[in-house]
């Protein structure tokens, strides 16, 4: 279903509920809830060990269509792609970026990795025994959202990725399709509904009602 | 295409993640076990020897091989026999900690001196002899010339070049103890479940050393003498 569709939808329930069929919702304020339930359903799923998101991640691959681009820090010598999306913070060590793989070559593999684990790999023997690369998700000192790469280094370096990111309700496009997780429709829309019922009228009105107010 | 004998070990670790229904994310802790039991699998269960030539540098030192767990016997190939050394920890290592630093002694043929005929010796000695220096991981040979020295050692199983490989009879086996391992020191695994999957860990082992060697008194013992495992189950 397209995001537009979803909203749509929601809106059209809404307006069958008697007690809240008066409440005129800004459409801005409207996505914004329908924006926090979504999130909280995918963060809430994942908590419970669910980690099957296919539907849900998209596919990046730069705007060149030839990938994400692998830079090196010329202060620290890390590897790092600078995130091309927003992304949904999942508690998993994963959180947004599901899978990073080389644009075109299948022989190399991206774990992921928690950033706590990262120093107990420098400077090891298992770095010998093993050459893997692990990917971590973070910011860099500008803030911009990051994956690092460990164990990457000029021998095994790889120039562009492919990411699966998870992104947030707010960061799709109105024509873009929403794939809501299997038997989550009725509590996207109770929770909604919840949430506008609390909704203070001052919030809830839109636009034209504060006009006239 | 026939499948190999041997599997790598990221296969090893993706074929027991996905028996223990866990995708990469477990990766890294899964390589760690991983590493842990093939070495000690090497030490414990398998006779893995491996024979290899390694030239001698002109300080009569002969570094050994990174996968080395011990040395079984080291000598030089004559005639289509090995002619082996004799340890002799008496040889002085000639070694100094330098600030901290473990450096060459910079006389370090102070008590090695070329043999009249065979090479260098232990002074006023020209039988052959070895020692091991652990801390540097190399061998001090004395009283030969300088020439290959073939050695005889277990072998950890694990190169540093990233291409280890596991023989295929011990598969099972790893991955049953690589799982165990895993569930073993996780704090959310239940009793019952660990008792389980140490029960299949010693199937596993028992079959592995079938091939390998016979069986401990303790094995004997839990296979006649044990009928049943009893377990906390809630």
């Amino acid at each position: 279903m397209k995001k537009q569709d979803l909203i749509e939808q929601i809106i059209d329930v809404k307006n069958r509920i008697p007690t809240l069929r008066d409440k005129d919702i800004d459409p801005v304020v409207f996505e914004q809830i329908i924006s926090r339930v979504f999130n909280q359903l995918i963060c809430d799923l994942s908590a419970k060990g669910v980690n099957n998101f296919q539907l849900l991640t998209k596919l990046f691959i730069g705007d060149d269509k030839t990938g994400v681009d692998v830079q090196q820090d010329t202060n620290t010598g890390m590897y790092y792609s600078l995130l091309p999306a927003d992304i949904s913070h999942l508690p998993d060590i994963r959180t947004g970026v599901r899978n990073v793989a080389p644009m075109t070559d299948n022989s190399v593999e991206f774990h992921p990795i928690s950033r706590n684990r990262i120093i107990g790999r420098s400077n090891q023997t298992v770095n010998q025994i093993s050459k893997e690369i692990f990917y971590t998700p973070g910011q860099d000192s500008d803030g911009n959202l990051t994956v690092d790469y460990i164990g990457m280094n000029s021998n095994n370096n790889v120039a562009k990725v492919k990411m699966y990111l998870l992104i947030p309700f707010e960061a799709y496009g109105e024509d873009d399709q929403v794939h809501l997780p299997g038997g989550q429709d009725m509590i996207l829309i109770e929770n909604v509904m919840k949430i506008i019922q609390n909704t203070p009228k001052d919030v809830a009105y839109g636009q034209s009602q504060r006009n006239n107010a | 295409m026939d499948s190999p004998s041997a599997i790598t070990l990221k296969e090893l670790i993706y074929s027991s993640l996905n028996k223990a229904n866990l995708d990469n994310t477990e990766y890294d802790r899964f390589e760690r076990i991983s590493i842990d039991l093939i070495r000690k699998f090497h030490l414990h269960h398998f006779q893995d020897i491996k024979i290899v030539e390694i030239e001698m540098d002109v300080n009569h030192r002969v570094k050994l091989p990174d996968d080395c767990l011990w040395v079984k016997a080291i000598g030089y190939p004559k005639h289509g026999r090995l002619w082996t050394i004799t340890r002799d920890d008496k040889i002085y290592q000639a070694e100094s900690m330098v600030s901290g630093v473990l450096s060459s002694d910079s006389d370090t043929l102070e008590n090695i001196q070329e043999h009249p005929k065979y090479g260098y010796a232990a002074r006023g000695r020209n039988k052959y002899g070895f020692t091991i220096n652990y801390s540097t991981r190399e061998l001090i040979i004395t009283g030969t010339p300088l020439i290959n020295i073939t050695i005889h050692y277990l072998s950890s199983g694990l190169s540093m070049d990233g291409d280890s490989f596991i023989p295929a009879e011990a598969i099972n086996a790893l991955q049953a103890a690589i799982i165990f391992d895993a569930n073993a020191y996780d704090a959310k695994s239940s009793n019952a479940y660990t008792a389980r999957l140490r029960q299949n860990y010693k199937s596993e082992l028992y079959e592995l050393r079938k091939i390998y060697t016979t069986h401990t008194t303790d094995e004997w013992h839990d296979m006649f003498l044990r009928t049943q495992t009893q377990v906390v189950t809630r």
